[in-house]
C-alpha cells in the first residue's frame, strides 16, 4: 500500500513537472522577448538575454498607464455586474419554479452558440442608437450579463438541497432573502470561479473594444497593444513588454482567491 | 432536472431576479440574433438594396464545398479538442487538489496561459512551431524524432492548432474542476475509506458521481467553444484570407468571418450562422435530456 | 428598501462616469470651424498622421479630426461602421476593390458635383481614373500612385558579382525567366539567405498574370482565366522549391514581414508596391537595417515579358462619406490630399504620389539618392490594377487559397485551371 502510494505520488509529481515545463516555455518566450529588440526576438527566441537586450521595449509604453487605467475601469464594473446578474440569474434558473424555466434557459445559452462576428452589426446598431458609440458604457452594457457565469452558478445552486430552502420558506423568508442569507455564503467558490472568469474575459476582450472604441484616451489594455502593430511593421518587442505587464493584475487576483480552493474550508456540511 | 413538488414562484419574484442580467441579453444578444434569422433570408449585404430570397442561401450552403470542408473541419478540432482539454483539465485538478508542496505556484502557472494576451501566445508559438530553428523541432531532433512541419502543412496544422488551445486552455478547465472538487463533501471520502475502497473505486464512485453537475458544465461549454474557435486560427495561420495552410484549418466561424467582413455577404453568413448554431444546439439539447442517466444533483 | 434606493442611486452615480458628453458634435462649431470625422487606419504616426497634422496646421476653416484604426483590424471595423450607419464624413480605402460592393451599398458619394463646385482640377490625377470611377462617375481620390516595382540591394549584388536588375532592364532582358534565374544566382541555398522575396499576398502570387491584364472575372461577370495564372503559380513553386525564395507557408506562419526579409539581408531583392521606399525610410530611421547603407538601395522596373512596359498596381484613396452633413468640408481635406501640396507630403515619406513635378523630385531624392532608381521610380508607364471589378476581393481569398494548395502540391498542373475556373463561377453566381 505504502510502496503503490509513493509510486503514484512519484508519477504525479512527474506528470506535474513536465507540464510545468511545457507551459513554461512560451511564457519563457515571451518574458524574454520583452526584453529583445526585433532581430533577436526572432533570430534567438531561447536566448535569456542578447547583447542588445535592455529596457527600451518598456520605455515605450508611455501610453499605457492610461490604457491600464480604462481596463481596469471597464473590468471593474463588467465583473461586479455580471457577478450580480449571474447570481441572480442562477437562482432564478435553479431554484425558482416558473413556467418555461429550461426554455429560457436553453435560449440563454443559445446565444453562446452564435458567432459574435454575426451579430455584432446589429449590436452595434442598438449601442449606436442609445449613443453609447465610442464609450466605455457600450462595453460594459454588452457584457451586463454572462451566459457562462449564469450556467457555472446555476450549476451548483442545483447541489444545494431544496430542502434547505424549503423550511427558509416555510418560515415566511423572502426568495431574496434565502438567495442572500443561505445560498450565496455557500457559494464562495464558485462566486470565486466566476469572478476570475469574467476579469480574465474583460481584461483580454479584443472584438468588442475594437468595434466599440474610437477615441485613443478611451483605448483598454488589448486594444493599446495595437499601437504596435503599424501597417508596414508589427513591432513584437512592446507588445510583449505589455503582455507581460498586463498578467501582473489578473494573476494577483487568481492568488489571492487562492484561499476559496483550499479543500475543505468551505462547502463542508452542504450537502447530506 | 430535479422534480420535486413544488409551488410556482410569484412571478414578479421570478422577474426580479431574472431581469437584471436578462434584460441586457434581449437588448444586445437577443434582437441581434433574431435580426440574424431574418438575414438569413436576405441577400443583404450591408446597404439599402437587398431583397428577400427565401431559403435560397440554405440550399446554397448544401452545396458549398468551403462550407462543407469547414464543418468537417471544425468537427474534428471538436472532437480532438473537447477530449484533450477535459481530460487535461480534470487530471491537473485532481492533481493539484491534494495537499502537494507548492499547490499554489503549480495552479498559477497552470493558469496563467489563459490570462496571457493573443499576440503574445501566437508570437510565442510561432517560433516554437518555426520550420526550421523551432523549439519544438529541436526537442524532436534530440529525441532522435524526425522533424514535423507543424503550422506549415495541412496534415500537421490542425493538431498543432489543437496543442495551442489545449496548451491554453486545459488550465481553464482545471479550475472549474477545482471548483467542483471543492465541494465534494469530505465525509463522503471517509464513509468510503471505512468500506475499504481504494483510490481507483473512490474516483469512480465519490468524485466523478459528484463532479457530473461540473462535468456536464465543462463539456457543454467546451462544446459551444470549439465550434466557435476562431482567434488562434486567425492569429496563428490566417490572417484574413483563411485558414492556412491551403485551407486546412478553415473552421465554420472562419468561413463565416470571411464571408460577412471580407465578402459582404451577410445573408448568407447568417445563414451559415444559423446551421452552426443549429448544429451546437441539438448536440447541446441531446446533452441536457441525456444528463438525468448521469449528472447527480442534490444527494 | 432604503438600502436598495441607495445602492441603485450609487450605481446610477457610477454610470454617469463614463457618460461625459459623447453626443454628437453639431456641423460646425462656434468659430465657424468644420470638423471632419475621417476614419483610416493608422498607427497615429504615420502617412496619415502626418496628412493630417500637416492640413490641421493650415489656417484654414475645415479641421479633420482623426479617428485611427488599427491597421490589421481596419476592414472589420469600418465594415461595421459603414453597414452600422454610423455617422463619419469620409473614411480611407484599405482594400480597394472593396469600394465596388461599398458604392452598391450607397456608402459612397460620387464626387464629380463636388469636384465641379469646387474648381478641383481633376486632370492631375486622371491618369489614375480606372481606378477611382464606377460606370463613368468619379467615386475616389487618390493621395497615392499605385505601382510595383523591383527593389534590391545592390551591394548584394556586388558582392556576388551577378547582374543587377536595372542592367537587365536597360538591355530589355528583365523578363520573368531571368528574374527565376537572377534569384537563383542570388540564393544561398541555405534556408537563411534567400534570391528574392514575393510576398504572401495573393496578388504576390499572380504578378506575370495581372501584369498581362488577366481579370480572372471581367467587370460584366465573364471569366477571364488563362495559363498565365498557371505560369505564375510554376514561377512561385520553382523557386520555393529551389529554396530561393522564402516559402510562403513559412512567411506566413513565422509572421515574417516582407520589410523584415529585405531589412535583414534575407533576401536581396523584393517586387513590392509603390510605397517601399517609405518603408526603408523608416527601417533606417529606427535602425532595423544594419549591413547597408540607403545609397546601396535600389529600384527598377517589374519583371516583363512583353516588349511594351507595364507595371501593375492602384492608387490609394479616400471616399466621402454619403451620409456625411459635412460633404464639402469632406471634400476639400480629399482635394487637398490630391493635390501639389498633399503630394509633398507623400514624397516626404517615401511614397510615391499620385502626381510628380518638380518640388516632388526634389523631396524624393532624399530617400531614393540613386539618380537612376528615381528615375525608374517616377516614370510614367501604364499600370493595370489587380483584378478591378466588383468581384475581386474574392477573387483575392481564392488566389491565396490555390496557391498555397499549388505550392503544397494538393492541385497539380492540370487540374489548377478547370478547378479555379469553377471557384470564379461560384463567385459570379453568388454576388449580387
Amino acid at each position: 500500500m505504502t510502496s503503490r502510494f509513493k509510486i503514484g505520488n512519484l508519477i504525479s509529481s512527474v506528470i506535474i513537472f513536465l507540464t510545468s515545463l511545457a507551459v513554461l516555455l512560451p511564457i519563457y518566450i515571451i518574458v524574454t522577448a520583452a526584453f529583445k529588440n526585433e532581430v533577436d526576438i526572432f533570430d534567438r527566441p531561447i536566448a535569456i538575454l542578447t547583447e542588445n537586450s535592455g529596457l527600451f521595449n518598456f520605455k515605450q509604453l508611455e501610453m499605457f498607464p492610461l490604457y491600464i487605467w480604462n481596463s481596469i475601469k471597464v473590468t471593474f464594473f463588467c465583473t461586479v455586474i455580471q457577478l450580480g446578474t449571474a447570481s441572480t440569474g442562477a437562482y432564478a434558473f435553479s431554484k425558482l419554479k416558473w413556467k418555461g424555466r429550461d426554455s429560457i434557459f436553453l435560449l440563454y445559452l443559445m446565444s453562446m452558440m452564435i458567432p459574435i462576428q454575426v451579430i455584432i452589426i446589429p449590436q452595434f446598431m442598438i449601442i449606436r442608437s442609445f449613443g453609447l458609440y465610442d464609450t466605455h458604457l457600450a462595453l460594459i452594457m454588452v457584457a451586463s450579463f454572462t451566459v457562462f457565469g449564469t450556467f457555472l452558478i446555476k450549476q451548483f445552486f442545483m447541489t444545494i438541497p431544496d430542502s434547505l430552502l424549503e423550511s427558509a420558506r416555510i418560515d415566511g423568508a423572502h426568495e431574496w432573502l434565502i438567495y442572500w442569507k443561505i445560498v450565496m455564503p455557500l457559494a464562495k467558490t464558485v462566486l470565486a470561479t466566476v469572478l476570475i472568469f469574467s476579469f480574465r474575459w474583460f481584461w483580454n476582450e479584443f472584438f468588442s473594444a475594437l468595434i466599440y472604441l474610437t477615441s485613443p484616451e478611451l483605448k483598454t489594455l488589448p486594444l493599446g497593444m495595437t499601437d504596435f502593430v503599424t501597417e508596414y511593421m508589427v513591432y513584437y518587442g512592446p507588445q510583449m513588454a505589455a503582455a507581460m505587464i498586463s498578467i501582473i493584475p489578473v494573476m494577483i487576483l487568481f492568488i489571492s482567491l487562492q484561499r476559496f480552493f483550499i479543500q475543505g474550508i468551505t462547502s463542508s456540511g452542504i450537502k447530506g | 432536472m430535479n422534480t420535486k413538488s413544488l409551488e410556482k414562484t410569484p412571478w414578479p419574484t421570478v422577474l426580479s431576479f431574472l431581469l437584471p442580467g436578462f434584460i441586457g441579453f434581449i437588448l444586445f444578444v437577443f434582437f441581434p440574433m433574431l435580426s440574424t434569422f431574418l438575414i438569413s433570408f436576405t441577400n443583404y449585404s450591408g446597404g439599402p438594396n437587398w431583397k428577400i430570397v427565401g431559403i435560397d442561401n440554405y440550399l446554397t450552403i448544401a452545396k458549398d464545398k468551403h462550407f462543407l470542408q469547414s464543418l468537417v473541419v471544425t468537427v474534428k478540432f471538436v472532437l480532438i479538442g473537447v477530449s484533450l482539454q477535459i481530460i487535461m483539465g480534470l487530471l491537473f485538478a485532481m492533481l493539484l487538489n491534494r495537499n502537494i508542496l507548492g499547490q499554489t505556484f503549480f495552479r498559477s502557472l497552470f493558469f496563467m496561459p489563459n490570462v496571457l494576451s493573443s499576440v503574445g501566445i501566437s508570437l510565442a508559438f510561432s517560433l516554437i512551431f518555426h520550420p526550421t530553428k523551432g523549439v519544438a523541432n529541436q526537442i524532436l531532433e534530440y529525441f532522435g524524432l524526425p522533424d514535423s512541419p507543424w503550422l506549415t502543412d495541412p496534415s500537421t496544422a490542425l493538431l498543432s492548432i489543437i496543442m495551442v488551445v489545449l496548451w491554453m486552455s486545459f488550465g481553464y478547465y482545471m479550475i472549474i474542476f477545482l471548483g467542483g472538487l471543492q465541494s465534494i463533501n469530505s465525509s463522503l471520502y471517509e464513509a468510503a475509506d471505512i468500506d475499504g475502497a481504494n483510490g481507483v473505486q473512490k474516483f469512480f464512485r465519490v468524485t466523478l458521481p459528484m463532479l457530473s453537475p461540473t462535468m456536464f458544465f465543462a463539456l457543454t461549454m467546451c462544446i459551444i467553444n470549439s465550434f466557435k474557435v476562431f482567434d488562434q486560427i486567425f492569429m496563428m495561420t490566417g490572417g484574413t484570407d483563411g485558414g492556412g495552410p491551403a485551407g486546412s484549418t478553415n473552421v465554420v466561424v472562419y468561413d463565416i468571418y470571411q464571408n460577412s467582413f471580407r465578402n459582404f455577404r451577410f445573408g448568407y453568413a447568417s445563414a451559415e450562422s444559423l446551421i452552426l448554431l443549429i448544429i451546437i444546439l441539438v448536440i447541446t439539447v441531446i446533452q441536457f435530456n441525456n444528463q438525468k442517466k448521469w449528472v447527480t444533483y442534490d444527494i | 428598501m432604503k438600502k436598495w434606493v441607495a445602492l441603485f442611486l450609487a450605481a446610477s452615480a457610477c454610470l454617469s462616469l463614463f457618460a461625459n458628453g459623447k453626443s454628437d458634435a453639431p456641423a460646425s462649431s462656434a468659430d465657424g470651424v468644420t470638423k471632419v470625422d475621417f476614419y483610416v487606419w493608422s498607427d497615429g504616426n504615420d502617412e496619415y498622421s502626418r496628412f493630417f497634422d500637416t492640413f490641421n496646421e493650415q489656417d484654414l476653416n475645415v479641421k479633420i479630426n482623426p479617428k485611427y484604426i488599427v491597421p490589421a483590424d481596419y476592414g472589420s471595423k469600418l465594415t461595421t461602421l459603414l453597414a452600422g450607419g454610423i455617422s463619419m464624413d469620409a473614411y480611407m480605402q484599405k482594400s480597394q476593390t472593396d469600394m465596388f460592393p461599398q458604392y452598391n451599398n450607397g456608402y459612397i458619394e460620387p464626387l464629380d458635383d463636388l469636384i465641379a463646385s469646387h474648381n478641383y482640377d481633376y486632370n492631375q490625377v486622371k491618369s489614375w481614373n480606372a481606378s477611382i470611377a464606377i460606370d463613368g462617375k468619379v467615386v475616389a481620390l487618390p493621395h497615392r500612385g499605385g505601382k510595383y516595382y523591383t527593389y534590391y540591394n545592390n551591394k548584394a549584388f556586388e558582392a556576388k558579382g551577378v547582374p543587377t536588375p536595372t542592367e537587365l532592364v536597360e538591355k530589355g532582358e528583365w523578363t520573368w525567366d531571368k528574374f527565376v534565374e537572377i534569384s537563383q544566382m542570388m540564393s544561398e541555398n541555405d534556408e537563411k539567405t534567400f534570391g528574392s522575396c514575393l510576398y504572401t499576398w495573393g496578388s504576390c502570387s499572380v504578378y506575370p498574370a495581372a501584369q498581362e491584364g488577366m481579370n480572372f472575372i471581367n467587370a460584366d461577370g465573364s471569366l477571364d482565366v488563362d495559363n498565365s495564372l498557371l505560369k505564375s503559380f510554376q514561377i512561385r513553386k520553382t523557386l520555393e522549391d529551389g529554396l530561393d525564395i522564402p516559402k510562403l507557408v513559412d512567411l506566413k506562419v513565422t509572421k515574417t514581414h516582407y520589410s523584415q526579409v529585405f531589412y535583414t539581408g534575407m533576401a536581396p531583392m523584393l517586387l513590392i508596391g509603390e510605397w517601399f521606399p517609405g518603408t526603408v525610410q523608416n527601417g533606417f530611421s529606427k535602425d532595423l537595417i544594419k549591413d547597408y547603407t540607403l545609397d546601396d538601395f535600389r529600384i527598377t522596373r517589374l519583371p516583363c515579358d512583353s516588349a511594351d512596359y507595364n507595371s501593375i498596381g492602384a492608387p490609394t484613396f479616400g471616399h466621402v462619406h454619403a451620409k456625411s452633413k459635412k460633404k464639402d468640408a469632406a471634400f476639400e481635406v480629399l482635394a487637398w490630399m490630391a493635390s501639389p501640396a498633399g503630394a509633398l507630403v507623400e514624397a516626404k515619406m517615401g511614397f510615391l504620389p499620385p502626381m510628380v513635378d518638380d518640388k516632388v523630385m526634389e523631396v524624393l531624392a532624399t530617400n531614393v539618392p540613386d539618380k537612376k532608381s528615381l528615375e525608374y521610380f517616377t516614370e510614367d508607364v501604364p499600370v493595370k490594377p489587380f483584378y478591378y471589378t466588383k468581384y475581386g476581393s474574392k477573387v483575392e481569398q481564392i488566389i491565396s487559397q490555390y496557391v498555397e494548395k499549388y505550392l503544397l502540391g494538393e492541385i497539380g498542373d492540370s487540374d489548377l485551371i478547370p478547378a479555379f475556373k469553377a471557384e470564379m463561377q461560384t463567385i459570379v453566381d453568388t454576388t449580387n
